[in-house]
């Protein structure tokens, strides 16, 4: 793990974008605590209107990849729901929400092996940053149905 | 063929477009470029992520109203016009 000093330099660097891109984007916010180094985004899902609670806890980035995850809306709590179902849609192959509830991207740490993830095969992280990982979450809840059960 | 290009610069020849491109890396510096009308998107995003330090993925472009547009067609096909703002997106999926 890299020293936290260098973590929040880097996100220094990062978050006024990550910021300005959720302020561009109506019904989006972001939070970013710099103590916890955790980025909280808040929005609804584009087809049901529930409101939804994601989570970066930004710890050791950018030596790894943030952990990214839904949390309970209203509490903050890890649950697991609401999750946004996959969708499909030519132009977005392949949906990030994988059906175990977890974001499968490689920008998410929680989705290798390593930490409980059905991910082994991923390259190390590179050249993504928040604010990029944040518009592909946009992306693929644009083309979601709706959320698990 | 496309280039980067300032605002600035005198309006593009025939055939070819300049539009503005945000990243979410840096949504408060979009940066202009000119394009062939026909140029395929694939090309045309690929370009544009290069120049925003983007490597390697699958970027695309979506329009001003975030719509996705289809990499494997034209800036014209798309409906892409001179001087329209399109946001560049990474298509690649997950799972």
């Amino acid at each position: 793990m890299i020293p936290t000093v260098v973590t929040r330099a880097v996100l220094a660097e990062e978050i006024p974008a990550v910021l300005a891109w959720a302020m561009s984007r109506p019904g989006w916010t972001a939070e970013f605590d710099e103590v916890a180094l955790h980025l909280t985004v808040r929005t609804s899902h584009p087809a049901t209107n529930l409101p939804l609670r994601l989570q970066a806890d930004l710890a050791g980035y950018r030596a790894v990849a943030p952990a990214w995850c839904f949390l309970d809306a209203e509490h903050g709590e890890v649950t697991g729901t609401p999750f946004p179902q996959p969708g499909a849609h030519p132009l977005v192959p392949g949906s990030i929400f994988h059906p175990n509830r977890v974001i499968c991207a490689p920008w998410n740490r929680l989705a290798y092996q390593e930490y409980g993830g059905p991910h082994g095969d991923w390259g190390a992280l590179t050249g993504w940053t928040v604010a990029d990982m944040l518009c592909q979450v946009e992306l693929h809840l644009a083309v979601s149905p709706g959320v698990l059960p | 063929m496309s280039t980067q290009t300032e605002a600035s610069k005198p309006h593009p020849g025939h055939g070819q477009i300049t539009v503005k491109v945000v990243a979410p890396r840096d949504p408060d510096h979009p940066r202009h470029f000119e394009f062939r009308h026909d140029e395929v998107i694939a090309d045309a995003a690929r370009t544009a992520a290069a120049a925003f330090g983007y490597v390697g993925g699958n970027p695309s472009f979506a329009n001003a109203k975030h719509v996705v547009l289809d990499r494997t067609k034209t800036l014209a096909a798309e409906h892409v016009h001179d001087h329209d703002t399109l946001h560049l997106v990474d298509v690649g999926g997950g799972v």
